[in-house]
């Protein structure tokens, strides 16, 4: 900054005009940030959709394999609220633990990607955070219950009497 | 032959037999499939988009823009001039001076001079905060765009300072609605300004939007607005383009002349441009640079939309376990009347494959239809955006869906071919 031009007007006008540029020029960049950001979330909530199908979809088998065990349960006395709760459980506890095994999978790959970076020479610190950890839960558990919910409302609903004469 | 129809006819009637577990196996499938179309389609559209803005300035331009100096090296320093600008760091050594020098090269045909200001401006009771984009008269036969109604302002009016504005369409219809606004006035900081031309509409990108901009002269701009003489940066249009690396290279060393700037020597003999107050760029290079930006991005969404193709493989796995389990004492029959390996596992590759491709299809009709309707809705926006979809997407959705079938059926297929008749016979 050494140059014969440094002096030139430094009115109230001129800091006006630049204060009100740079808070533009801040909009654009944080516009096109979270724009990044939100595209990112929403493929990474696809692959989170797909996986919900999965289960569903197994649940669902897994609840016509069971259609005899669910007639005898109930002809034994377990109500429709019983059979709700252990299919949603079994549900929960799938993602649940699909939720852990990720959270460790992707500890485990963020630390060798920073470690890579690191080795490259890039200031680049790693961390995981609380939050994210707390985020990938919930929305493990969200999932499991969402997808589990309508296989398990079916076998539920099953008639007993049906139920037990099934195959 | 005959075998693939079998399979064909067995599989379907499968398939059939379970409509809503086929419809859930396929629908992950369709899910990651018109992801992948989005993408590609998304990445081409902001692509046109950047690449029509930019070409709008002209491909055989050189531009000098400000930049705030910088002591570290390397890229940081990059980033870090640009949060200086952002955080109201003010470089005012760029000014006409600088122009006419450059202009004196044998390279460069023209060049014209711009800087942005925010003030009031009114038209009758209508009040607008209005941008001003003064710019040097030049600048009409340098930039691609057009005045649509009237002239711009001729370079005798910018020396004598004259006040009047060319106004962008926006501006024209927020100010003066449906009426004719050419040769009535509009007050901007308290005086009078002569509206002698309405620009053509040319859409906005990245929130920049040109159709918003009040031209006017650039000196008018200076010397009667804002009261200064630097201006934010130059556009010089180049005679040669071949001769483009050269000429940067001698804008460079004037701006360095006149700047009084001594760059460090970097050890490769080069010199280090952390010490200037300036920044040159060929536009075409700024494209290329745009360019290899988008298609990382795009590439870094697809990586990202694999997964989803991943989960959704596993998920038609798992399901065709499930179909082989079900189905063990078929696989038995089948094997003690003469089915060979090959035919089981052709059987049940088969079924993997068509929910796969029938995912595909309906994945990539999706695809179209949601890009449509982000296409739409950034056309409503006011962003130029085309819809295209490249012939490419539909290859790579295809051939994923392809290969994901096989990949994933191969394992539940040969386990089933593998069973043993007798076994699978009792089972059950």
């Amino acid at each position: 900054m050494r140059d014969r031009h440094n002096i030139t007007d430094q009115t109230g006008k001129n800091d006006d005009f630049t204060t009100r540029s740079a808070a533009q020029a801040l909009d654009i960049i944080t516009t096109i940030t979270d724009a990044l950001k939100f595209f990112l979330a929403t493929m990474a909530a696809l692959s989170l959709i797909v996986g919900g199908v999965g289960i569903m979809n197994i649940m669902l088998v897994s609840v016509s394999e069971r259609t005899r065990e669910i007639g005898l349960r109930k002809a034994v006395g377990a109500s429709n609220n019983n059979i709700l709760i252990q299919f949603l459980l079994e549900s929960i506890a799938i993602t649940f633990l699909g939720g852990l095994m990720g959270i460790i999978g992707g500890a485990l790959i963020s630390f060798i990607v920073a470690k890579i970076a690191q080795v490259l020479g890039y200031n680049w610190d790693y961390a995981v955070s609380l939050f994210s950890i707390f985020l990938a839960i919930s929305v493990s558990t969200i999932i499991g219950i969402i997808f589990g919910l309508y296989p398990a409302r079916k076998a539920s609903r099953l008639e007993p009497v049906e139920a037990l004469r099934y195959e | 032959m005959p075998t693939i129809i079998l399979s064909i006819q067995i599989a379907i009637r499968s398939m059939r037999a379970n409509k809503l577990r086929t419809g859930l196996t396929v629908l992950g499938m369709v899910i990651g499939i018109s992801a992948v179309i989005i993408v590609f389609s998304a990445g081409e559209g902001i692509k046109s988009l950047i690449v029509s803005q930019v070409e709008s300035f002209g491909t055989d331009v050189i531009e000098t823009k400000i930049k705030v100096p910088t002591s570290k090296k390397g890229a940081a320093s990059e980033a870090q001039s640009a949060t200086s600008l952002v955080s109201g760091v003010q470089i005012t050594t760029l000014n006409l001076n600088d122009m006419k020098e450059i202009d004196k090269l044998a390279n460069v045909g023209e060049s014209y001079g711009g800087i942005i200001a925010q003030e009031q401006v009114s038209y009758a009771n209508v009040m607008k905060q209005g941008i001003l984009f003064g710019v040097s008269a030049s600048f009409i036969d340098i930039d691609k765009t057009k005045v649509e109604f009237g002239s711009f302002f001729s370079e005798a009016e910018e020396k004598s300072l004259a006040q009047v504005v060319v106004l962008g369409p926006k501006v024209k219809n927020e100010l003066f609605g449906d009426s004719d606004a050419i040769g009535q006035s509009i007050k901007i900081h308290k005086s009078k300004y002569n509206v002698i031309g309405i620009y053509e509409e040319r859409g906005a990108v990245f929130g920049t939007d040109f159709d918003d901009y009040i031209y006017i002269p650039l000196m008018t701009l200076q010397k009667r607005i804002m009261g200064i003489d630097h201006v934010l940066f130059l556009m010089h249009k180049i005679k040669d383009l071949s001769r483009l690396d050269e000429t940067t290279d001698e804008i460079i060393q004037i701006m360095r002349t006149n700047h009084n700037i001594t760059p460090d020597t970097k050890p490769d003999g080069t010199f280090d441009v952390n010490k200037d107050d300036f920044r040159v760029t060929p536009m075409i290079e700024a494209l290329e640079i745009l360019g290899t930006v988008t298609g990382a991005i795009t590439l870094l969404l697809l990586a990202i939309v694999a997964i989803s193709l991943i989960v959704g493989g596993v998920g038609i796995m798992n399901i065709m376990y499930v179909i082989i389990s079900e189905r063990t004492s078929e696989i038995g029959l089948r094997k003690t009347v003469g089915a060979t390996f090959k035919d089981i596992m052709i059987q049940f590759l088969t079924e993997s494959i068509i929910i796969t491709i029938i995912g595909g299809f309906i994945g990539i009709i999706i695809g179209i239809l949601f890009s449509s309707i982000i296409a739409w809705g950034a056309n409503r926006y006011g962003l130029d955006w085309q819809l295209s979809i490249p012939m490419r997407s539909y290859v790579v959705a295809l051939v994923f869906s392809l290969f994901f079938g096989v990949l994933f059926g191969l394992y539940p297929a040969r386990k089933a071919a593998k069973l043993d008749p007798i076994e699978a016979l009792r089972n059950e």
